[in-house]
């Protein structure tokens, strides 16, 4: 059997199926040691399910970036430019700030190493790499106390042989060696380096994790999730560390993305709301990608599902700024303390503010296992409330306003901005916050239908447990468009390499597909678009230019940048179902606070609900580990599996 | 409810400011515009005050109330009118930065005014790409007065095809115009949809109210200040034409919850690029006090933010130049030492907050021959601030450019970059250090002109509280021959194949005594 385990940074959500029924399961995260929590979240499945299989997706790597707590490692790179990695793109990160801070570094200066060689634009060599330069490189590494190698080479993505002739020099050293021509080998020296030294930065911490959790789970093959939505085998997450930094929200994106489809929906807009931040991402028939991501001011420059991120969660803190105006977020109450109803902090949160509300329910949080004291958000809001000289209610109901204007910034920057209606599309909510804000929210925007799963909850893993293993492979080539007979023996060359690689990490090339992409340009533009390659891709470039940037420019020739193979494989979990739950909550009805002030809203277990059924809001619709608000202007509608589908009237 | 609602309204008003520049960005040809983000959007209201920015390129933002004063009263505002001009002389920058404004009627009231402005790749003139060391301001290109583009929906076509006849590249000038449109239309589009949403009235209350706002914070700020006045003098090397050591002087009085900043005394008006039109002048003002304001939180940059500050020039100076001086340099030189000059004096009032003199160029480089044109501006050192040094080989004050990525650059440029590294050692010593200039080394593979437009190679970039003073930048021309040369700061050059150029940025000013 397989179970997929997502690891969050308040709760770790257990997905699995058990004869074609989906089951889920929570348990409070373990930061300091992830593993615990899966052992405790496996511990609590039938020991009679034999457990084959683990589809994992961890923040080891992301917490381990964002903490900097990753090894120390050596940057090589050509002589004369050791400081790329400080130097960046030459901006600064906020304009009207004297006190600006640089990203926090991952790599020491003195730990930086410029190597005598030089590779021209066109692959080939200005300045021989010499063996005593080697030699002389070796001696300085073993100098130093580093616990992984990272070599970035100018234009290696052409001619990648000095990289690989100092990764076998290094081999003695018995390091986690990245080079960039193996790590992104497309062209832009700053972003390849940044994603190398972040892929040094992070292997050694994600390997040493990856090794703890195979001796506790000795039985059972553990696949990791990667950002760019598909899962790889443990020892591929531990050597390509830097895939792994998106690996739970990915995970969600790739189950909407599926669920969706079951629904013959397919233009939804993600909308995942945790406790300190929220991610959407926009998916108009295919999921999105991204080259230009970054993580806490590093470019990570591998294809990655094009998430956008904003600071507003169920914890973000409610404050009053000293000019006056009430501001929610960035800063999170988190896990621990967490909101102020969760006994241990005293700061306001939004959370708390929807509880002041009667948007939660106290006694029905966690499934129950976990009892809200309203009287501690009460008193943390009456702060504020003092302040802003207004009720408990209106204050609690301004945090809301504000941070779903946050959330609302984060939805429009995905589509309108975009060049996207978002009224063509559908919200589909999860995370456990989500069902709480979704139908305001689509209400702000135009929305018109809403989509809920029953599994809103632990989401991101079940999508883990229905995604497929994906591999990407890239490749700078830039040539001419025109030139067909360069390009498909490039295309050639790619794909038999995928598939031999794939082949030697213990996959049958057979259970694949392969996709080929195109990274194309006209000449002298700054940024590519990717194509899916068809014979005509010239014409496509062309329209895809057309609808996002509103032009062409048929005097200019095209290009093709860089060329994408991705290895997909064709397995994946797609007859389940979900079955219905145990009634639990007998409450009927209950006071919600709204702009009309406190109204009657009845309460509906969701488990007390059968598919075909159809009712009005305003309601309440309770489940273990979600609770849905459903705003007075919508209709619900109970789908198969269970979904919820709010519909505007 | 005011808490609630200011923080909606600030945060839909500036929203429609950001997606203008996004659809900007996105459909631009220039790589100023598309790569660099060398751009602004605004939102003005019937009055003519700021109510929204996006925080782009602080030289363009503080600019434009300035533009906006000068324009509203010189026409007759209409529905579906696009106004045009790029006057330096009429809230303008520099020559290259064209402004496009367009009146949003409500219930057919005129209520606001969207604003971009962008940094075209060429503007006619004698030199491609408009930025070398000229004389006049006719040398740099085509000024256009404020006139219409579009009167009420129409297109000037006589006036567009005139003005695109006399540009180098027409078809991708054409292309940005049409780029700085569509972002006007866009912008329209969603205040309407506010209007909508909210109503004229509640818009203009809320407006207004986030105006009030933002003054009452920056009244807060400049209550702290200290009362008095505090003067200080800072020079520009030279004007590229013979002029050298060009004094800029600021006296800043604070008074109850106002402030002058008075710049009477500075230098005439010189021969060579670097006069600054009075708006350019304010922009740098502007940015100042913004930053300090940043100190308290965070605020809606707006005309509230501006109107306790009064700033005094006097025409055919320096810092308010007028025609016929050329400006070419005034925007990227210029501005960044009227910046330096405030800070001077603020120093004195405010030594918690105030960090030493930054790197005060944006070291503008244009390479180019009849094939090509290029240009791009090199980082520096950061003044060390109070309590942290200075960020090293970054972009400080008012530019934020990227650079080009080196591996793109050797791909489509007749050149290599030899070195590309922190200056080290550049950064002045205290006990808080100024951050590191940059070097960058090209080596040319074929003959072509080059333009430096660099400044701080003579007078360094100041330290404070004792702290010493950040290095000076250094031009050096290497010939195939191995022979070394020092070049000035402001040079028109001919160089041919095999020969080098080092450009040395320089460092920022260290803060306190080094122990």
């Amino acid at each position: 059997m397989r179970v997929a385990i997502d690891t969050g940074g308040t709760f770790t959500d257990i997905v699995y199926l058990e004869n074609n029924i989906l089951k889920s399961d929570k348990v409070f995260s373990t930061p300091s040691d992830p593993s615990l929590a899966i052992l405790e979240g496996i511990s609590r499945i039938d020991p009679s399910l034999k457990i084959e299989t683990l589809i994992h997706g961890s923040t080891v790597g992301t917490n381990a970036f964002l903490e900097r707590k990753g090894a120390k490692i050596a940057f090589i790179t050509t002589s004369g430019f050791e400081d790329i990695i400080f130097i960046g793109r030459q901006n600064r990160p906020s304009l009207y700030d004297f006190f600006v801070e640089k990203p926090a570094p991952i790599v020491s200066q003195e730990n930086c190493f410029g190597i005598e060689e030089r590779i021209n634009a066109k692959g080939e060599i200005l300045k021989p790499l010499k063996d005593s330069e080697i030699q002389r490189c070796l001696n300085w590494l073993k100098e130093k106390d580093i616990k992984s190698v990272a070599v970035c080479l100018l234009h290696s993505y052409l001619y990648p042989e000095h990289e690989i002739r100092l990764k076998k020099a290094f081999l003695s050293l018995n390091l986690p060696i990245s080079i960039s021509s193996e790590i992104l080998p497309e062209f832009r020296e700053y972003e390849r380096a940044s994603t190398t030294a972040i892929n040094a930065y992070l292997s050694p911490v994600m390997g040493r994790y990856l090794n703890r959790l195979k001796k506790k789970l000795s039985n059972i093959k553990i696949y990791i999730q990667q950002s760019n939505g598909g899962w790889l085998t443990a020892e591929e997450a531990s050597r390509f560390a830097c895939h792994t930094i998106l690996s739970g929200p990915a995970g969600g994106v790739a189950g909407a993305y599926i669920w969706a489809k079951n629904l013959e929906e397919n233009k939804i807009i993600t909308f995942d709301m945790g406790g300190t931040s929220t991610d959407v991402c926009l998916v108009d028939d295919k999921i999105p990608f991204t080259k230009e991501y970054m993580i806490d001011g590093y470019p990570l420059s591998i294809p990655v599902i094009d998430i956008h991120t904003v600071g507003a969660g169920g914890g973000s803190i409610a404050y009053i700024d000293t000019g006056g105006a009430l501001k929610v977020g960035p800063e999170s109450a988190g896990a621990d303390p967490g909101p102020a109803c969760y006994g241990k902090g005293n700061k306001p949160t939004v959370t708390d503010a929807n509880l002041i509300l009667g948007r939660i329910l106290p006694e029905a949080f966690l499934g129950g296992r976990f009892s809200l004291q309203k009287e501690r958000s009460e008193k943390a809001i009456f702060e504020l409330a003092k302040k802003l000289n207004l009720g408990l209610e209106e204050t609690a109901l301004g945090i809301i306003q504000v941070a779903n204007i946050n959330m609302c910034r984060a939805l429009r920057k995905v589509s309108l901005e975009r060049g996207y209606d978002p009224q063509e599309f559908a919200l589909f909510c999860f995370g456990g916050a989500g069902g709480l804000h979704a139908s305001t929210l689509a209400k702000e925007l135009g929305i018109k239908k809403v989509i809920i799963p029953k599994l809103a909850g632990s989401f991101s893993a079940f999508g883990l447990l229905v995604s497929p293993p994906i591999k990407d492979f890239s490749r700078t080539i830039w040539i001419k468009a025109e030139k067909k007979k360069k390009l498909h023996d490039f295309i050639k060359i790619l794909t038999a390499e995928a598939q031999s690689y794939i082949k030697n990490i213990g996959f049958d090339p057979q259970d694949f597909d392969t996709e080929i992409f195109l990274d194309m340009r006209y000449k002298g533009q700054g940024f590519e678009l990717t194509i899916p390659f068809t014979e005509n891709y010239i014409d496509l470039f062309e329209k895809e230019h057309l609808k996002q940037f509103g032009y062409l420019s048929k005097d200019f020739p095209v290009e093709v940048i860089t060329l994408r193979v991705r290895i997909r494989g064709k397995y994946a979990e797609n007859s389940w179902k979900i079955e219905k739950g145990e009634e639990k909550y007998h409450l009927k009805q209950t006071k919600v606070f709204t702009e009309k002030g406190f109204i009657e809203v009845p309460v509906i277990d969701w488990n007390s609900l059968k598919i075909g059924d159809s009712f009005k809001g305003p309601a309440i619709i309770l489940e273990n580990f979600t609770t849905v608000w459903v705003e007075p202007e919508f209709i619900v509608k109970v789908k198969e599996n269970y979904t919820l589908v709010l519909e505007i009237l | 409810m005011r808490a609630i609602e200011l923080e909606i309204f600030n945060k839909l008003f500036s929203a429609v400011a950001e997606e203008m520049g996004i659809v900007l960005r996105r459909s631009s040809f220039s790589p100023n515009i598309r790569e660099r983000c060398d751009f602004s959007c605004a939102i003005f209201d019937f009055k003519g005050e700021l109510v929204a920015q996006a925080s782009h390129i602080p030289v363009h933002l503080g600019a434009m109330p300035e533009t906006m004063k000068e324009v509203l009263p010189r026409f007759d505002w209409k529905p579906g009118d696009i106004i045009i001009t790029n006057d330096p002389f009429c809230g303008g920058t520099h020559l290259p930065d064209i402004t496009l404004i367009k009146p949003v009627f409500l219930e057919n009231k005129l209520a606001f005014f969207l604003i971009t402005r962008a940094h075209h790749a060429d503007i006619g003139g004698k030199f491609a790409g408009s930025m070398a060391v000229s004389t006049h301001i006719d040398e740099e290109g085509i000024r256009i007065e404020p006139t219409y583009l579009f009167k009420e929906e129409n297109l000037e076509e006589s006036f567009f095809n005139n003005l695109l006849k006399k540009l180098r590249n027409p078809q991708e000038r054409q292309g940005d115009f049409k780029a700085q449109i569509a972002s006007l239309i866009r912008g329209e589009k969603r205040l309407q949809e506010m209007h909508q949403k909210y109503g004229l009235e509640k818009l203009f209350n809320m407006a207004e109210a986030l105006k009030n706002y933002s003054q009452k914070a920056m009244e807060n700020l400049l209550e702290k200040v200290p009362k008095g006045s505090y003067e200080f003098t800072d020079y520009l090397d030279d004007d590229g034409c013979g002029i050298e050591d060009i004094p800029i002087h600021v006296k800043v009085s604070f008074r109850n919850k106002k402030v002058v900043v008075d710049f009477r005394k500075s230098a005439s008006q010189v021969k060579g690029c670097v006069n600054a039109p009075r708006a350019v002048t304010q922009a740098a003002v502007y940015y100042v006090f913004l930053c300090l304001l940043n100190t308290l939180g965070e605020y809606p940059f707006n005309q509230g933010c501006f109107r306790p500050i009064e700033i005094l020039t006097e025409k055919g100076t320096i810092v308010d130049a007028v025609y016929p001086a050329a400006v070419a340099a005034g925007n990227v030189e210029t501005s960044q030492r009227i910046v330096d000059t405030l800070l001077g004096a603020l120093s004195q009032a405010l030594p918690e907050l105030i960090p030493a003199a930054s790197c005060g160029s944006m070291n503008n480089i244009a390479i180019g021959n009849d094939n090509f044109a290029y240009y791009e501006t090199i980082g520096g050192g950061m003044g060390a601030r109070p309590g942290k040094d200075g960020l090293s080989g970054v972009h400080t004050h008012m530019t934020n450019t990227l650079n080009t990525p080196i591996e793109a650059l050797e791909h489509e440029y007749p050149m290599l970059i030899e070195r590309y590294s922190l200056r080290k050692g550049s950064g002045g010593k205290g006990k808080y250090k100024g951050g590191e200039g940059l070097i960058r080394e090209y080596k040319f593979l074929c003959d072509v002109t080059v333009t430096l437009l660099t400044e701080r190679r003579k007078y360094a970039p100041y330290g404070l509280q004792e702290g010493e003073a950040g290095s000076k930048g250094e031009n050096w021309f290497i010939k195939k021959s191995g022979e070394k040369m020092q070049l000035a700061g402001k040079v028109n050059l001919k160089v041919s194949l095999g020969d080098k150029l080092l450009i040395l940025t320089p460092g920022g000013g260290g803060l306190g005594k080094n122990l």
